[in-house]
C-alpha cells in the first residue's frame, strides 16, 4: 500500500468521494482498511469472511458518503457502517444466531499454543475470536465499540437483560483466556491483573 | 452509545490493545469494490485494443487485395500493340480502316469505360501511346479543340477522327464544328498534362455526335484504355442518331485520397516536473530551526536519467489537397525513465532522493558523500505503456520530384493501460508507489517534421519527432506536476490507397 496516505488530506478524500473520484476512494480505502478490517476480523469467524465484511462496508461507505454530514469523526462515521454490515453478515448468514448458545462457553477450553505470540494487540484480539460468536459480537459491540447494551439488543434483536449476561460471561471468560495465555496475571499472583497488562 | 466515563479498566485495556492491530486486506478486495462502484473499468482499454486490432486487419487487407485484371492486360497490350503498330504499314491506313469501321454508340463508351481501371503501370502505357499514335494519324484529320483554361501541353494534343456511317448531320456543339453527312464525326483528345504522378490533370473531352463525354482530371491509362478499345476492337458502332443530342456524363476514377501510413518511433524520455497552482515555486524544508533552514529547488532535488522508449502506429490520411493531409489512427507507445535514489533499510517501501536523506530528516544537499547512513543507490523505471489516437493534419511544405518535406502535428487522447511509477513525496524526500495516483486517460500532442522520398508505390519518411504530455502524469490533488517529453526519429511510409 506504501506510506502515502499524508498525500491527501482528509478533506480532500472526502470531497473526492463525494465526486465518486477512484482516485480519492482509493486513498480512502487505503488509509481506512487496515484498521476497519481488524474490526471485521473480530466480528467474523475467518478471514474470508472478514474480507467479505469489509468489502460490503466500503461499497456501502461510497454509496452513502453524500450521507454524512461532518458532524463527527470521519473516521468513526465509516467504523459504524462497518460494524452495522458486520452485524448484517452475521445475520445473513446466520451465524450469530447459530453460535449463541451459552452452554458452550463452559466447555471452552483454551490452549496456549493457540494464540501465536507475535504481538500483544494480536493476541488480545485472537483471544477475543476465541469466544462464541455471540458472546464475543457483545463484548465487541459493548467494550470496544462503545454501544450500550440497550442498542445492542437492538441490533442483535435479543432482549437487553440477554446482552448484560451475555457480556458479564464473555468478560469473565476473555479474562480466563488472557491469563492462561498469560497477558494479564492470575488474580493473587502479584500485582493487579489489568495494571500488569497495561504495563505490558 | 454509553457514557465514556461508565468505562471500566478491562474496558479500556481490550479497546487500547485491539485499536492497535491492523490487518491488510487482499488485492481482490479492492478491485471487487472498485468494480461494484464503477464497473469494470478494464473494458475501455480492451475495446480501444480491439478497435486497433480490427483496423490494422482491415487495412491490411485493403493492402494486400489483388489488382484488377485489367490492370495488367492494359501493360500487356501496351507492349503488345507497340510492336503490333510496328508492323502495319501503311499506318495511317490501318488506322483509318479500323476506325472508319467502327461505330460508336453510348453502350460501347460505357462498355468501355466501365472496364477501364486506373493502373500503376501507367508510364508505361502512356509511353507506349505517346510513342505510336502519331504515327496512326491521317495527315488530314482534324485537329484538338482546347480549352481556354488548359495548362500548355508538354505532349501533343492527340487528335483522333474517328468515321461513322450514319449518313446523317450531326452537330459537335462543343466543339463548334458541324460536322457533314458521311464524314468522320471527331473524337478530340484533350491534352494531357502529367504531373508526376503519372495521373493527369485535365479535361478529357470525348465528342461524338449526339454525345459528350466530358470529365476532369482522368488518368493517362484511362485514354490509353479507351484508345486501345477503339483501334482493335471490335467496337460495334451503330450511329442511329436521328437528331443531334447532346447527353453528358461523368467518368468516375478512383479516388486515390486515401493513403495509410506506418511508422515506429524510438525515442528518449524525459520529463518536467513542476509545481501544481498554489504550491510555492520552491520547497521550505521543516522541522529544523528556522535560521538552518534550506531551501530546495526541484530540479536539483530530482536525479533523472533519461530512458528509450518506442512507438509503433499507424493511421489513414485523407488529402485534402496536395499539400494538407489529415490523419487519425491507433499507435502504442511505451516511455520510460530513471530515478536515482537510495534505497532505506527503515522501509523498503520508499527511497530517498538524497543520500544520506532519511524520512523526516533534514539533510537535502546533493551532494554525494558516502555516509554511513547512506543506503545503496538504485535506478528505480519508471514505465508506462499506453495506447493513443492520434488525429493530427500533415503539410507537405516543399516537393521536388521524388523528394519532399513537411511537418506534421497531432493531438493524441491516450490510455495508460500498464504503469509502474515511483511518484516523489509531497515533502520531496522519497520515492513511494505512485500507481494508484496515476491518470489513466491523459492527452499528448506531438509535432514532427521529415523528409520523404517516393519509391513506387510507397512514400518513406524519416525526421524528428517531439511528443509532449499535456496534462500531468498524477491526478490533480498532487502538488507535483510530472510532464513527460519525448525525443525521437521517426520512420515510416506512406501508402497510397486504391
Amino acid at each position: 500500500m506504501g506510506n502515502h496516505s499524508y498525500l491527501m488530506t482528509e478533506q480532500s478524500i472526502l470531497a473526492g468521494c463525494l465526486q465518486n473520484d477512484p482516485v480519492a476512494q482509493r486513498e480512502l480505502y487505503t488509509r481506512y482498511s487496515p484498521k476497519m478490517l481488524s474490526v471485521c476480523y473480530r466480528f467474523a469467524q475467518n478471514r474470508e469472511d472478514a474480507e467479505d465484511m469489509l468489502q460490503e462496508g466500503f461499497i456501502r461507505v461510497f454509496t452513502q458518503i453524500h450521507t454524512f454530514q461532518n458532524k463527527g469523526a470521519f473516521e468513526g462515521w465509516i467504523r459504524r457502517i462497518i460494524v452495522h454490515t458486520c452485524i448484517n453478515f452475521l445475520k445473513k448468514y446466520k451465524k450469530f444466531s447459530e453460535s449463541i448458545d451459552l452452554g458452550y462457553a463452559s466447555y471452552l477450553q483454551v490452549k496456549e499454543e493457540t494464540v501465536p505470540s507475535i504481538m500483544q494487540a494480536k493476541q488480545v484480539v485472537e483471544c477475543i475470536r476465541l469466544l462464541p460468536v455471540g458472546y464475543k459480537t457483545v463484548l465487541n459491540l459493548y467494550a470496544i465499540e462503545g454501544y450500550n447494551h440497550k442498542e445492542i439488543a437492538e441490533m442483535l434483536d435479543i432482549e437487553e437483560s440477554t446482552s448484560r449476561s451475555q457480556y458479564t460471561r464473555a468478560k469473565t471468560m476473555l479474562e480466563g483466556i488472557l491469563i492462561k495465555k498469560r497477558i494479564l496475571d492470575r488474580p493473587g499472583h502479584g500485582e493487579l491483573t489489568w495494571a500488569t497488562a497495561f504495563k505490558k | 452509545m454509553k457514557n465514556p466515563l461508565d468505562r471500566d479498566d478491562f474496558e479500556i485495556f481490550l479497546e487500547e490493545e485491539v485499536n492497535q492491530h491492523r490487518m491488510y486486506p487482499s488485492d481482490h478486495v479492492w478491485r471487487n469494490i472498485q468494480q461494484e462502484i464503477h464497473g469494470y473499468k478494464k473494458w475501455p482499454a480492451l475495446t480501444v485494443i480491439t478497435l486497433f486490432v480490427i483496423s490494422a486487419l482491415v487495412v491490411g487487407t485493403v493492402l494486400i487485395k489483388p489488382q484488377h485484371q485489367t490492370i495488367i492486360s492494359v501493360a500487356d497490350n501496351a507492349a503488345q500493340k507497340t510492336a503490333e503498330v510496328a508492323d502495319k504499314q501503311p499506318i495511317a491506313e490501318n488506322a483509318q480502316e479500323h476506325f472508319s469501321s467502327v461505330h460508336i454508340t453510348q453502350q460501347t463508351i460505357e462498355k468501355v469505360t466501365a472496364d477501364i481501371d486506373i493502373t500503376d503501370n501507367l508510364q508505361t502505357a502512356f509511353t507506349s501511346y505517346n510513342n505510336n499514335i502519331p504515327q496512326l494519324l491521317p495527315a488530314d484529320y482534324s485537329t484538338v479543340s482546347s480549352p481556354d483554361n488548359f495548362i500548355t501541353p508538354n505532349i501533343p494534343a492527340i487528335p483522333v477522327n474517328i468515321a461513322s456511317n450514319t449518313g446523317r448531320q450531326a452537330v459537335n456543339k462543343d466543339a463548334g464544328v458541324n460536322t457533314p453527312k458521311n464524314t468522320a464525326p471527331v473524337i478530340n483528345w484533350m491534352n494531357m498534362i502529367p504531373n508526376g504522378n503519372l495521373t493527369y490533370d485535365g479535361l478529357v473531352a470525348l465528342n461524338i455526335p449526339g454525345v459528350t463525354v466530358k470529365h476532369r482530371s482522368a488518368s493517362g491509362s484511362f485514354m490509353f484504355s479507351l484508345f486501345n478499345k477503339l483501334q482493335t476492337s471490335s467496337l460495334n458502332l451503330e450511329n442511329n442518331f436521328s437528331e443531334p443530342v447532346h447527353k453528358s456524363f461523368s467518368f468516375k476514377p478512383k479516388s486515390r485520397r486515401f493513403d495509410f501510413s506506418f511508422y515506429a518511433t524510438p525515442s528518449i524520455s524525459y520529463r518536467k516536473l513542476t509545481f501544481n497552482q498554489g504550491v510555492p515555486g520552491n520547497f521550505y524544508v521543516s522541522g529544523i530551526p528556522y535560521n538552518a533552514d534550506y531551501k530546495v529547488d526541484l530540479s536539483r532535488a530530482i536525479r533523472n536519467k533519461p530512458a528509450a522508449g518506442y512507438e509503433v502506429g499507424a493511421a489513414l490520411g485523407y488529402k485534402l489537397n496536395d499539400v494538407l493531409t489529415l490523419r487519425g489512427g491507433f499507435q502504442f507507445n511505451m516511455r520510460e525513465y530513471d530515478i536515482v535514489a537510495y534505497k532505506q533499510n527503515s522501509d523498503a517501501s520508499s527511497f530517498s532522493t538524497f543520500p544520506g536523506a532519511i524520512p523526516g530528516g533534514v539533510d537535502v544537499s546533493n551532494q554525494t558523500s558516502t555516509s554511513i547512513n547512506q543506503g545503496d543507490k538504485v535506478v528505480l523505471p519508471n514505465r508506462y505503456y499506453q495506447i493513443a489516437m492520434p488525429l493530427g493534419i500533415d503539410v507537405t511544405g516543399w516537393k521536388s520530384g521524388r523528394l519532399a518535406w513537411g511537418v506534421a502535428t497531432s493531438i493524441q487522447p491516450t490510455y495508460i493501460f500498464d504503469k509502474d511509477p515511483f511518484i516523489i513525496t509531497s515533502d520531496y524526500k522519497n520515492y513511494v508507489d505512485g500507481s494508484k495516483l496515476v491518470r489513466n486517460w491523459n492527452v499528448n500532442a506531438a509535432f514532427d517534421t521529415y523528409i520523404s522520398y517516393a519509391t513506387g508505390q510507397f512514400k518513406w519518411q524519416l525526421g524528428p519527432q517531439f511528443r509532449y504530455q499535456l496534462l500531468s502524469t498524477l491526478s490533480g490533488n498532487y502538488p507535483t506536476r510530472e510532464h513527460l517529453l519525448d525525443y525521437g526519429i521517426k520512420i515510416g511510409f506512406v501508402k497510397s490507397l486504391p
